[in-house]
């Protein structure tokens, strides 16, 4: 299992969830794809651009670690991890 | 009292009325506060302005609190312009002023949005307030919360130098010192605010939060007489303050208060922290830095939450991104305080040092009227100048041996 945290606007589109776990095992990638398939196509919306990317103010986290100094979305993720995704406009 | 309109997201326009919103719930992009210009145009003149307090709430119409009962004020911000003639001769520049902002309550620029901040939680009845912060901001937070009888809750990195902590811990706050950088901090910032009804200023309030700063701009036109400069240089951290006043430029034209902002906005911050410099250099998207290596640790903002912004900005105006290094930083430093006697924290030194720079390239023209914003006071930060100047001549006790003291510094050529 792993733990996904939402904050402020991005828990919105997660039916307003603080935190989920999910059975699973791959990248990045694959995880949004699941939370997709739980969260349903306002979730889609949300989380990904017209071209299919993650939008770019989200930021994605895997143990505390931002995953654009790992792998992006290539970045793996295995039993026990924490992720989160967090506004990216925050702090300064 | 005119209230602000409404919020709008600068990414994707979706609007939301002025209340608790970290970002755009569509795109996740940054809120930008909006107002009626057209209603406070009718109501606020110059003549008006000038005759209120001598505090950044004199522009309370262009600032998003709704009764003025819940500001906290610490009387900041109308900080002094200074005409910097021994600098500019030292330069060969015709007209540059400092907009010495180290005269704050906190003695920092970030008494500014941290007082509009926590007056809008107290509007929003929060039950705490905070930040996550390289030093300054925890200062401003801490001191405006206990001004306001609020607890307090800070993030910070956890190597952060102890004169800011120390700045911080005597208003009393709770200070959690997180084992990593500044974003790190953010990071958890962002987590906490999100379980506790808590007022982070710089997180959850963020959009109101900046609109503090956009008075920097404010001032320095109203201090030039309702003129713009031709140039301002701007220390660069999240890119949020840049943003600010270029904000308060735009704002100033739609009243009508100054006739067109073609101010060339530049920033600068220190080359072992400079992915908005970097990208400026390198006409690329902003790349991240992962461990910020500097001295100047109030700009350590690996990842820079405006700074797309920011560089749209500098490259819209025709300004410019610079990145001088730590020497260049405290020469800087140096430079303001012999010719200015203006005692800047490193931030500061970030921004002599690319005036400098530039000048020297020929990059700023010598007619240009300069302003540059020096945004703390170096006496918060020590620690980055013990062993950068040689020991007081030492003397005994009776005249003789001052005298001959005297006799040696002068042998050395001191002033």
């Amino acid at each position: 299992m792993v733990k996904v945290r939402f904050s402020s606007a991005i828990q919105a589109a997660a039916n307003n969830e603080i935190e989920t776990t999910v059975e699973f095992h791959g990248n990045v990638e694959a995880l949004l794809k699941k939370l997709v398939e739980k969260y349903g196509e306002n979730f889609k919306k949300r989380i990904y651009d017209d071209q299919g990317k993650p939008r770019r103010f989200i930021n994605i986290y895997v143990n505390g670690k931002d995953v654009r100094f790992v792998k992006q979305l290539n970045t793996e993720i295995k039993a026990g991890d924490v992720i989160d995704l967090i506004p990216a406009v925050s702090g300064g | 009292m005119t209230k602000p309109s409404k919020l709008v997201c600068k990414e994707c326009g979706e609007e939301y009325p002025v209340e608790l919103r970290t970002a755009c719930e569509i795109c996740f992009g940054p809120l930008d506060v909006q107002y009626d210009y057209e209603a406070i145009g009718k109501q606020v003149t110059k003549e008006k302005i000038a005759g209120r307090e001598k505090t950044l709430w004199r522009y309370i119409e262009l600032l998003p609190i709704e009764n003025r009962n819940n500001i906290v004020n610490l009387h900041p911000g109308f900080t002094p312009l200074k005409k910097a003639d021994q600098l500019a001769k030292k330069l060969g520049l015709r007209e540059l002023y400092v907009k010495d902002d180290t005269v704050n309550p906190t003695y920092s620029f970030k008494d500014r949005p941290s007082s509009v901040a926590v007056s809008k939680s107290v509007e929003f009845g929060l039950e705490a307030v905070g930040c996550a912060s390289t030093g300054n901001l925890a200062g401003a937070t801490a001191a405006h919360a206990a001004k306001a009888g609020l607890p307090c809750y800070i993030f910070i990195p956890a190597d952060l130098e102890q004169s800011k902590v120390l700045s911080a811990q005597i208003y009393g706050p709770n200070i959690i010192a997180v084992e990593g950088t500044y974003d790190d901090a953010n990071r958890i910032a962002n987590l906490a605010a999100n379980k506790y009804k808590w007022g982070l200023v710089n997180i959850n309030i963020r959009p109101y939060y900046t609109e503090g700063s956009k008075t920097l701009a404010y001032e320095v036109c109203e201090q030039l007489g309702w003129q713009t400069p031709d140039r301002v240089i701007i220390p660069l951290g999240s890119g949020a303050l840049l943003c600010a006043i270029n904000k308060g430029f735009n704002e100033l034209v739609k009243l009508g208060f100054v006739y067109e902002n073609k101010v060339k906005i530049c920033g600068s911050q220190p080359d072992g922290c400079a992915p908005i410099a970097n990208a400026y250099d390198g006409k690329s998207d902003i790349i991240p830095i992962e461990k910020p290596t500097s001295i100047v640790k109030s700009l350590a903002i690996g990842d820079p939450a405006s700074g797309p912004e920011a560089l749209k900005i500098i490259n819209e105006s025709r300004g410019f991104a610079d990145s001088p290094n730590d020497l260049e930083v405290v020469e800087g430093q140096k430079l303001l305080a012999r010719t200015e006697g203006i005692f800047a924290e490193p931030a500061g030194g970030v921004v002599i040092a690319a005036l400098k720079r530039k000048v020297e390239a020929g990059e700023i023209d010598k007619n240009e009227r300069v302003v540059v914003y020096i945004t703390g006071n170096g006496l918060k930060t020590p620690d980055v100048l013990f062993g950068k100047f040689p020991e007081p001549t030492r003397a005994k006790p009776n005249f003789e041996d001052v005298d001959r003291a005297i006799t040696e510094l002068k042998r050395k050529g001191s002033k």
